[in-house]
């Protein structure tokens, strides 16, 4: 029990010691800027060099609030200005830039600290996005291939048997922004892609199913074009929603294809049997194609800073290629027999829809020219 | 963007991308059960252009027995038309002899299909027919029909012969129909006989007519006695006029064994344009190494660059089955001869057992039997019966490379026949089991060496 009140003592105490520090801290600030505005630049450099002192202490033991930091830093960047210390202000502003990324200026702030901005980089090197979502595969036959006569195969259908043709897809991207609102992209992308066919070899007697699944590793190239990228609204505030549309190309490499689900129904029920679900296998694929795609979505900043965005986007994917291999197409002998199926050629495109988080990534510096 | 995008889709072809044309494989059929038995090659009115293909065979039909049925393709196995025709008394024919016309339906068994030059067909085949009143069951007919270009049956009628008017006992077959040169038609099968003592054997049926001269000759020719088999398969019109019929027979062979009692051999039989009999040979593979008996079923025959190809199935005396091919001159003189126990696919049996349909001599000249792997297993899968594919050189040795099966894992699926068409391709006939009674034709377009791509 002893022991226990201890403890709680001592809770208290250091809880006690924090908020009266954080209280002591938002004082000296204030009490930095009223000096600055009373013109006593010297006092405000003198504090901040002295490493007892409580703003100093304040600001190197991280007491400060964030924006707290912020004023702070601002402070001595405009402080040292004023007195034509320049490297010591430039060294205070990039000090600012670690607090608040893409510092934003307000009208009642000195032109001179206007003019020490603009010397430097305060936009992002790269921006790293990641998304992920749901596509719905949309092939387009280039030659159809039957085995049967009525030559109705249905794609997608949601019939009885058939699915959708939903997939699944994520992407890294580094993004950088090449100015007025023109962004580059590259990255890698996993996809999911299925469609599903429905054949009807004898009318209500003999019918098959057969979904065709992909994995593919990706490696898009996008340029995107961003509506509102520096605009701000009437209050100076940087507009939250940036629209965009994008055109881009991609280099997909396919990792797996296999029937999964694939059966046929009449006379003697059928279903594919294991060793003969794999495309790859018998080299029924091609294992390379190049994509374009052109989408459209919408980013909204988010976070203090309003630096990093959550996006919603909706995209077209069209494969260039065949996505079937023409010259194994006939390969497999359980699909082409068993099941009665052969694969059209086609292009496997896809719309799709994702969600995503684009993360702002920066090293405050000064612009080449002013090195 | 999207929707331009969606409207316009984006897809580059590949130049070298096979066309529909280079390989294929088709189904057929509408209800439940079909078989083929022939196929050829339709061409045009100069004789010199492929224009499509046309198979005969049978369908069961709604009420359950089995009709003929034709079916017509371009060379892309795209459905041209279809038809179906079967036995039935139409023309009150009493085959009986009481008087009464008959109230049969019969089971047909398709036999060849003959191009009439100008367009139009000929097929040829045995129906079985049952009268359950007059306690007439399994009674085989000869049926003939003429069928013109757009394959409706002309007269809607089909023509029949029988084995003995008054004895339902007695069966006729039809297996071949041969145009000839002189405007005739040549009809060939067996014919049973009671030769006293009940229902004896069947002998070689040969019948030759015209719509003008009526029936030239009418012969039969053979090995009497009991179970003592003779049976024309396919037959050949020479240059010089005569006939070549090729079948098998009873008859002791001249080279190999001759198949023990009641055994069987391939038979070459030629006859001049009268219906005499000029010259007849009979061979059957030998295999003295082990004692085994080897009985030639022969199935199909066709006339090659060399002479003619026999195939067909030797059922040995261990009760093995195995395809087999041979190879005889123009003259009927024995050239090449081999029976086929799969080295490829008997990774896990001993031998692998075959049957033997039908035979086609490809563009480089080699043979290639087609028919029925029975069941076997091969890296590790099971397979059930599975149509053949076999290449084979004239000296009637299989070519390495030259192999393949078809069909589903678990049916009874066999090659029936194949064609070659001016490009060199093969288009075999198949029948597919799906199981359940479910049993479709299916078209496969190859490679002159079995594969598909």
């Amino acid at each position: 029990m002893k022991k226990h009140l201890i403890a709680i003592s001592l809770s208290l105490c250091v809880y006690y010691g924090l908020a009266q520090s954080s209280t002591q801290c938002s004082r000296a600030l204030a009490q930095a800027e009223l000096a600055f505005e009373q013109g006593r630049l010297s006092d405000i450099i003198n504090t901040y060099s002295s490493s007892t002192s409580g703003f100093t202490r304040c600001l190197q033991n991280g007491v400060f609030s964030i924006d707290e930091e912020i004023r702070a830093y601002k402070l001595l960047t405009k402080a040292y200005l004023f007195q034509d210390d320049e490297a010591k202000a430039e060294e205070m502003f990039i000090e600012l830039l670690k607090v608040d990324k893409e510092h934003q200026l307000s009208p009642e702030d000195p032109a001179e600290l206007y003019l020490l901005k603009d010397k430097f980089k305060t936009e992002p090197i790269l921006r790293i996005a990641a998304r992920g979502g749901a596509n719905k595969s949309l092939p387009t036959i280039i030659q159809d291939f039957n085995t049967f006569q009525t030559g109705s195969k249905r794609y997608n259908e949601k019939g009885n048997d058939t699915g959708l043709g939903i997939g699944f897809w994520a992407e890294v991207l580094a993004e950088r922004h090449l100015g007025k609102g023109i962004e580059v992209g590259t990255g890698v992308q996993y996809r999911i892609t299925s469609y599903e066919i429905e054949g009807e070899m004898i009318e209500g007697n003999l019918n098959y199913v057969a979904k065709n699944t992909s994995n593919m590793l990706r490696f898009p190239l996008m340029i995107r074009y961003s509506l509102n990228y520096d605009k701000k609204d009437e209050n100076g505030n940087r507009i939250r929603m940036l629209p965009y549309v994008f055109i881009g190309g991609s280099f997909d490499w396919m990792l797996k294809a296999k029937y999964v689900d694939t059966r046929r129904t009449g006379g003697t029920a059928y279903t594919l049997p294991d060793g003969s679900e794999d495309l790859k296998q018998f080299n029924q694929v091609a294992n390379t194609n190049v994509s374009i795609m052109a989408g459209l979505g919408a980013r909204f900043r988010v976070g203090r800073s309003e630096v990093d965005f959550f996006s919603l986007e909706l995209r077209y994917d069209n494969a260039l290629f065949n996505y079937i291999n023409p010259d194994n197409r006939w390969a497999n002998e359980d699909v082409n027999f068993g099941i009665g199926h052969v694969e059209d050629d086609l292009t496997l495109n896809t719309i799709s829809f994702s969600v995503g988080y684009t993360r702002s990534l920066y090293i405050p510096r000064k612009r080449k020219e002013y090195r | 963007m999207i929707v331009s995008l969606l409207v316009m889709s984006c897809q580059i072809e590949d130049d070298n991308a096979p066309k529909p044309d280079e390989a294929f494989i088709k189904f057929y059929g509408e209800l439940t059960s079909y078989e083929a038995s022939d196929i050829e090659v339709i061409y045009d009115a100069t004789g010199e252009v492929a224009e499509g293909l046309i198979v005969f065979g049978t369908k069961v039909t709604e009420a359950g027995d089995k009709d003929y049925f034709v079916l017509q393709t371009d060379l892309e196995g795209n459905l041209v038309d279809s038809t179906s025709y079967g036995f039935i008394n139409q023309t009150d024919r009493d085959f009986t002899g009481d008087g009464l016309p008959d109230d049969f339906r019969g089971d047909e068994t398709a036999g060849q299909i003959e191009l009439i030059p100008g367009g139009g067909y000929i097929t040829i085949g045995t129906s079985s027919i049952s009268e359950n009143a007059l306690d007439i069951s399994d009674f085989r007919i000869l049926t003939l029909a003429f069928l013109d270009a757009d394959l409706n049956l002309v007269s809607d009628t089909l023509l029949t012969l029988v084995s003995q008017v008054d004895n339902t006992e007695l069966d006729l077959e039809g297996n071949d129909v041969i145009l000839l040169s002189d405007g005739s038609i040549l009809l060939v099968g067996a014919k049973e006989f009671d030769r006293g003592g009940g229902i004896s054997d069947f002998d070689n049926y040969f019948f030759k007519f015209s719509f003008t001269d009526g029936v030239i000759f009418e012969q039969t020719q053979g090995v009497a006695g009991e179970d003592e088999n003779d049976v024309i398969v396919r037959a050949f019109e020479k240059s010089s006029g005569n006939i070549v019929m090729l079948g098998y027979s009873n008859t002791p062979s001249q080279l190999g064994e001759n198949g023990g009692v009641n055994g069987t051999n391939a038979y070459f039989l030629e006859i001049d344009p009268n219906g005499t009999p000029v010259n007849f040979a009979a061979y059957g593979l030998d295999d003295p190494a082990d004692g085994r008996i080897y009985n030639e079923q022969v199935n199909d025959a066709i006339k090659t660059s060399f002479g003619y190809s026999l195939v067909g199935t030797s059922n040995t005396s261990n009760d093995e089955q195995f395809g087999f091919i041979m190879n005889l001159s123009n003259n009927g003189v024995f050239l090449s001869a081999n029976s086929h126990d799969s080295s490829t696919y008997n990774t896990e049996n001993n031998t692998l057992q075959t049957l033997g349909n039908g035979v086609v001599q490809a563009s480089d000249n080699s043979l290639i039997l087609l028919g029925q792997y029975l069941n076997f297993s091969t890296n590790n899968l099971a397979r059930g019966g599975e149509g053949m594919y076999v290449k084979f050189d004239q000296a009637a040795k299989p070519v390495a490379g030259g192999e393949n099966f078809f069909g589903l894992s678990d049916g009874n699926d066999e090659v029936v026949d194949a064609v070659v068409l001016p490009d060199g391709k093969i288009v075999a006939v198949a029948n597919v089991d799906f199981g359940g009674g479910v049993k479709l034709i299916s078209i496969v377009k190859l490679n002159d060496d079995g594969s598909l791509n």
